[in-house]
């Protein structure tokens, strides 16, 4: 518990500087907001002054600062300066659809690749698991970029099997969802087999070989259970990558997600929707290295007698 | 006088004088406010709009003899990020707005003034007046009374909140008689027509607007329109019928009553290739501008009707002709640029064939266009080599030209934009085999306009404007020195187009006009693209138009 | 990790090294040719009667693109700039990544608390913002790209770096050589760099190949790489805009640069079976 209090205390620091250091490296960018509000040209001055003042942007940088985060601890986060939509709405709007997407290349890359790393493994040397390594190299080594293009070519363009942009029905979700699943999965099967690997040579698998415990028993439970640990922390470095990830392929399938709306929000300058995604977006990524720390913990008691240098 | 007072005198004057309307729309073009004032310069100068180059005028739709059938959500992509659709202030005129709001008048498809919610105006000496039609509502139910219209007018005639008050500067007063509203004016001002009949006129409920504040056009949209705001996001805005829409008495609709569709759906697809995909895959039913490199691949899909006509733009170099040191201020260099420039090969190529080769300041299909300007400007990359020896730009070891130790290279600036890149790369390679290196930056809008200044060396753009001859003048005049000789002669034979009084004058002014502009290359004309409005074949009555920027929808059916 | 480099004999797999080398030599090919004022027209040059020419077409082997483009010149250019800032961000990354690691870990637990939470904050900052801020400073370019990519890319090997130095710290010969009045930080730093080579050299090859990914993705969105650089990702954004007229340079650049990728990853695990043999007794 006090672990976990201390875990707690220093994802709130993280997420403090980070706020700092997004709010001022936008700032510092050249760029004129004005320019994506109102015609700057044809405006008089005196108008586009009145503007800013109405935004805040005359304001000292740290009383800016503050404004802004006493917005987010309050909840007030503004309206986008270029749709006038509540940040809030905009955020949740797109959120749904990044977290949709995620989560299902999250379940298929878990899905496919922890049961197909563990039979690799139990098959060593055959040949389920050359193919199994081999695969998972080649998805290890194609840029997901590159991998939904093929897609778009060969199955959207050539064969029409599947959408290969929008986001109106599940049909949609399927081909994103695969491409951002392929190299957590083809990870998620090596890092998986290397660990079941490690536990099947380790000296309790003979002991209970030697109690006459079934075999079946000792691979899916024990073997697993002991495994789960570095997979489990691929899991939280997963979550940083595919939120990288998720933009990109958003862009290449206009998945209307966050990624969408950060890379036009910072285009436009539009601060108050560009800070408060890159804050939701660094938020995810320490929540979830917090989580899988005490995850962690759980998982193997070996951590949780080495104390608390996790941190 | 307060200060405050003299502010205001100061933005007044700003407004009718000091910059003049041609100030403000040289800005406006320039922030891609093609939308909000496109057509503004048609009344201006009374000319003529463009004709089209190709079946401008077909419908985009069979016109089907069976009854029109009610219900269906019509799913429309757009080549933009919408915006909040606010008539008083909005960065670019969206076809939400047809869905949403009604003017007083409305052009028709020839480009006349025809009634919308006006029943009848008049023009004259003293001003303009409107005739109210009687029973009109707003969506919330508010009447639609003089009253608020006059106090619309005031919104959008106050330089402190209407971003088209230019227009409304000669309007001295603003009043409500009875059922007329009257707009006075100190001389005739026949110009005013493409105001009243712009996006940026239409009429919307001031009370409802105060209330929203920030969020008017988002969340909260009043208007008279046959559609109502359902939700507003940037993955897309959904509208529904009003049922308690009282009819329109437009003549040019068909459609009289309320609106067959059960609602509309807008979608931003900013990629071209996506936004062809999505037509073909039934993602959406309509799309605006579909890529150059899809159109061939729709026009031949059975299942879909292309409608493409010449837009009423112009993607344009510019070098500054204030800078001496790259010779630019010698017209022999700029005859050199656009003789290096194989036109028809871009067009050909990045096109595809979807744009036309330009070589004076006008689109090809300009009613007035003076064919004299092509040999003046004709791809010929020996008279290119010839003019820079002459002027004295000899080739250097490299390849690259040299004067006076200076070598003739320079960064043009242009908007993100896949198409003009692909354009702007192709010119490189041309400039470069006449020994020009020219480097090319392309930024997004919110780094480039805040670039774009009479000082800069050298940009490329593409304007969308209605008023064509007039579009070219005011870049000259804006971001241009003025008093480079090259800009001067420009302007000098720009002038009897302005003073023009008959038909006839105009056109031999818009002769004359283009021919110096092509002489003299304040700017250099490159390409005019198509504008192509694809459909499915079961969406009826989207009929885009050359007078209009965006269809509307009373008339939209879907047959299945 | 700590095993000595002789106690692993695995050869590297010399297919590995005699494809990465065929790369290698067609990167420098590419590079070189870029670099010289009378030669990159080769990738440059637009033939706008000569679009769209398939594979195998005469003067152009691997046919052109959109703009009547040599493909076979521009994936070459390509390769080249992929490589540079495969490399230099790898070594930015290395050196910036061996500075705070062996700051958090030998300057004590503050220093440690401080590295980790630098580290923590890079973590937690997109990428892409950087890239874009970066873009607006210098210019969107390269530059901005490699420094983007470096002053992120760094964070993994500190965590590395402090933990086998905070290890090294604890361990007895060290207190052996502080009697013998040799400078702690001095000797912790060579046995620190004899320990940690094997894991640079696994870390570095996995920086290049990362940093490859990731360039050829920002000059896929348009933040990278401006034309007319010829770099694979914007061979691929722009072969995406004509995938309906041809597939060829999509498909080729894609394939050159997983390739690519492919034998990289490949040479970082072979290089860390040769240090690390519990690895390779697992594969």
């Amino acid at each position: 518990m006090r672990f976990a209090l201390q875990r707690l205390a220093y994802a709130v620091l993280v997420l403090f500087l980070a706020s700092v250091v997004t709010f001022f490296s936008m700032r510092v960018t050249p760029g004129d907001v004005t320019a994506s509000i109102v015609n700057v040209a044809t405006t008089p001055p005196e108008v586009v002054e009145k503007l800013k003042e109405q935004l805040g942007l005359n304001l000292p940088i740290w009383q800016q600062y503050w404004n802004y985060l006493t917005g987010m601890v309050t909840g007030h986060l503004g309206v986008s300066l270029v749709t006038k939509l509540p940040v809030t709405t905009l955020i949740a709007n797109s959120a749904s659809y990044t977290v949709i997407l995620a989560i299902s290349a999250f379940f298929v890359a878990f899905g496919l690749g922890v049961p197909i790393g563990v039979i690799a493994a139990l098959n060593r040397g055959g040949w389920f698991d050359r193919v199994a390594l081999a695969v998972a190299s080649f998805f290890l080594a194609i840029p997901n970029f590159v991998l939904a293009l093929v897609a778009v070519l060969v199955l959207g363009l050539q064969l029409r099997w599947l959408p290969v942009s929008g986001s109106t029905s599940w049909k949609n979700l399927i081909l994103p969802a695969l491409i951002l699943a392929a190299e957590p999965c083809a990870l998620t099967v090596r890092v998986g087999r290397t660990a079941v690997l490690e536990q099947l040579s380790a000296d309790y698998i003979r002991t209970l070989w030697a109690r006459g415990i079934r075999q079946v028993r000792i691979h899916w439970i024990h073997v697993l259970r002991n495994s789960l640990s570095p997979i489990i922390s691929l899991g939280s470095i997963q979550v940083r990558t595919l939120l990288g990830y998720t933009l990109i392929i958003e862009v290449i399938f206009r998945w209307p997600g966050l990624g969408t709306q950060l890379v036009n929000s910072i285009l436009h300058r539009d601060y108050p929707v560009a800070q408060a995604l890159a804050l939701l977006l660094a938020a995810v990524v320490i929540i979830s290295s917090a989580l899988t720390d005490l995850v962690y913990r759980w998982a193997d008691p070996r951590v949780r007698l080495s104390g608390s240098e996790a941190a | 006088m307060t200060d405050s007072q003299r502010d205001l005198s100061g933005l007044q004057e700003f407004a009718s004088q000091g910059v003049t309307r041609r100030g403000f729309l040289s800005g406006a073009m320039a922030m891609g406010f093609s939308a909000a004032f496109a057509s503004q310069f048609l009344a201006a100068c009374s000319s003529a709009p463009v004709t089209p180059a190709d079946s401008a005028s077909a419908p985009a739709s069979p016109s089907a003899p069976a009854a029109p059938r009610v219900g269906g959500i019509f799913r429309e992509g757009y080549d933009r990020e919408l915006t909040a659709p606010d008539p008083v202030q909005n960065a670019w005129a969206d076809p939400t707005f047809n869905a949403f709001y009604e003017g007083l008048l409305i052009r028709n498809p020839e480009g006349s003034p025809v009634p919308m919610l006006a029943s009848d105006f008049t023009s004259g000496p003293t001003g303009w007046t409107f005739t109210l039609r009687d029973g009109l509502k707003f969506h919330s139910g508010a009447a639609v009374t003089p009253a608020v219209v006059v106090e619309d007018f005031k919104l959008f005639s106050d330089p402190k909140s209407g971003q088209n008050f230019p227009w409304w500067t000669p309007i001295t007063s603003i009043a409500a008689d009875g059922n007329v509203i009257t707009c006075s004016t100190k001389s005739d001002y026949r110009a005013f027509q493409e105001t009243i009949t712009t996006e940026y006129a239409y009429i919307l409920n001031p009370a409802a607007r105060a209330k929203a504040g920030a969020e008017y056009g988002a969340s909260v949209i009043d208007g008279t329109g046959p559609f109502t705001l359902d939700a507003f996001t940037p993955q897309g805005c959904t509208a529904s019928r009003w049922n308690d829409y009282p009819g329109s008495i437009t003549p040019f609709f068909q459609n009289k009553g309320k609106a067959y569709l059960d609602g509309i759906k807008w979608v931003p697809i900013t990629q071209g290739s996506q936004r062809a995909n999505e037509l073909e895959s039934g993602n959406v039913d309509a799309v605006k501008n579909a890529p150059p490199q899809d159109v061939d691949r729709l026009k031949a899909n059975p299942d879909l009707v292309v409608v493409e006509f010449q837009e009423l733009s112009n993607f344009f170099l510019s070098v500054n002709l204030g800078n001496t040191k790259l010779g630019f201020d010698d017209i022999k260099v700029r005859q050199a640029i656009s003789a290096a420039i194989d036109r028809q090969g871009l067009v050909d190529a990045v096109y595809l064939g979807h744009a036309a080769a330009t070589y004076g300041p006008v689109p090809p299909g300009f009613k007035w266009y003076n064919p004299a300007v092509e040999p003046m400007n004709a791809f010929d990359p020996e008279k290119a080599a010839t003019l820079l020896d002459s002027a004295g730009w000899k080739l250097g070891a490299d390849g690259i030209r040299e004067k006076n130790g200076t070598k003739l290279s320079f960064t043009t600036l242009q908007m993100a934009n896949s198409t003009e890149e692909a354009v702007m790369q192709a010119v490189v390679q041309m400039l470069k085999k006449v020994g020009i290196e020219m480097k090319v930056e392309a930024l997004e809008g919110a780094a480039f306009f805040p670039k774009l200044t009479n000082t800069l060396d050298s940009y490329a753009f593409k304007w969308l404007w209605s008023g064509v001859v007039d579009v070219t003048a005011l870049f000259v005049q804006f971001y241009q020195p003025t008093d480079a000789p090259g800009a001067k002669t420009t302007l000098e034979a720009y002038a009897p187009w302005e003073d023009a009084s008959s038909e006839d004058q105009l056109k031999s002014a818009a002769e004359n006009y283009q021919a110096v502009f092509a002489e003299q290359l304040a700017l250099i004309p490159l390409i005019t693209p198509n504008t192509v409005w694809a459909s499915n074949k079961s969406v009826v009555g989207w009929t885009p138009n050359q007078a209009n920027l965006y269809p509307f929808y009373n008339d939209v059916w879907l047959s299945v | 990790m700590a095993s000595t480099p002789r106690s692993g004999m695995v050869r590297i797999n010399p297919w590995i090294l005699v494809a990465l080398a065929v790369y290698a030599v067609a990167g420098l090919t590419g590079i070189v040719v870029l670099l010289s004022p009378t030669m990159n027209n080769r990738m440059t040059d637009t033939d706008l009667t000569s679009t769209f020419l398939h594979p195998l077409s005469p003067g152009h082997p691997l046919g052109t693109d959109s703009l009547g483009r040599d493909l076979m010149w521009r994936l070459l250019g390509g390769l080249g700039v992929s490589i540079c800032v495969g490399v230099g961000v790898a070594l930015i990354s290395i050196v910036l990544g061996l500075a705070l690691g062996v700051f958090g870990g030998f300057f004590g637990r503050t220093a440690s608390f401080a590295t980790g939470l630098v580290v923590d904050v890079t973590w937690a900052f997109p990428a892409i913002l950087l890239a874009i801020v970066f873009a607006g400073w210098l210019g969107p370019g390269l530059p901005a790209v490699v420094l983007a990519l470096a002053l992120t890319g760094w964070a993994s090997f500190a965590v590395i770096v402090r933990g086998e130095m905070l290890s090294l710290r604890e361990r007895d010969f060290i207190a052996a050589a502080r009697v013998l009045g040799v400078s702690r930080l001095k000797i912790s730093l060579t046995h620190l760099l004899v320990s940690l080579f094997p894991v640079t050299m696994v870390v570095g090859v996995f920086f290049v190949s990362t940093s490859i990914v990731a360039e050829s993705g920002l000059s896929f969105l348009g933040l990278g790489a401006q034309p007319p650089t010829p770099s694979l990702g914007v061979i691929l954004a722009e072969g995406r805009d004509y995938l309906s007229q041809s597939w060829w340079p999509v498909i080729l650049a894609g394939a050159l640069l997983t390739g690519l990728v492919l034998l990289l990853n490949a040479l970082a695990d072979n290089v860390r079976d040769r240090f690390d043999p519990r690895s390779r007794r697992l594969q």
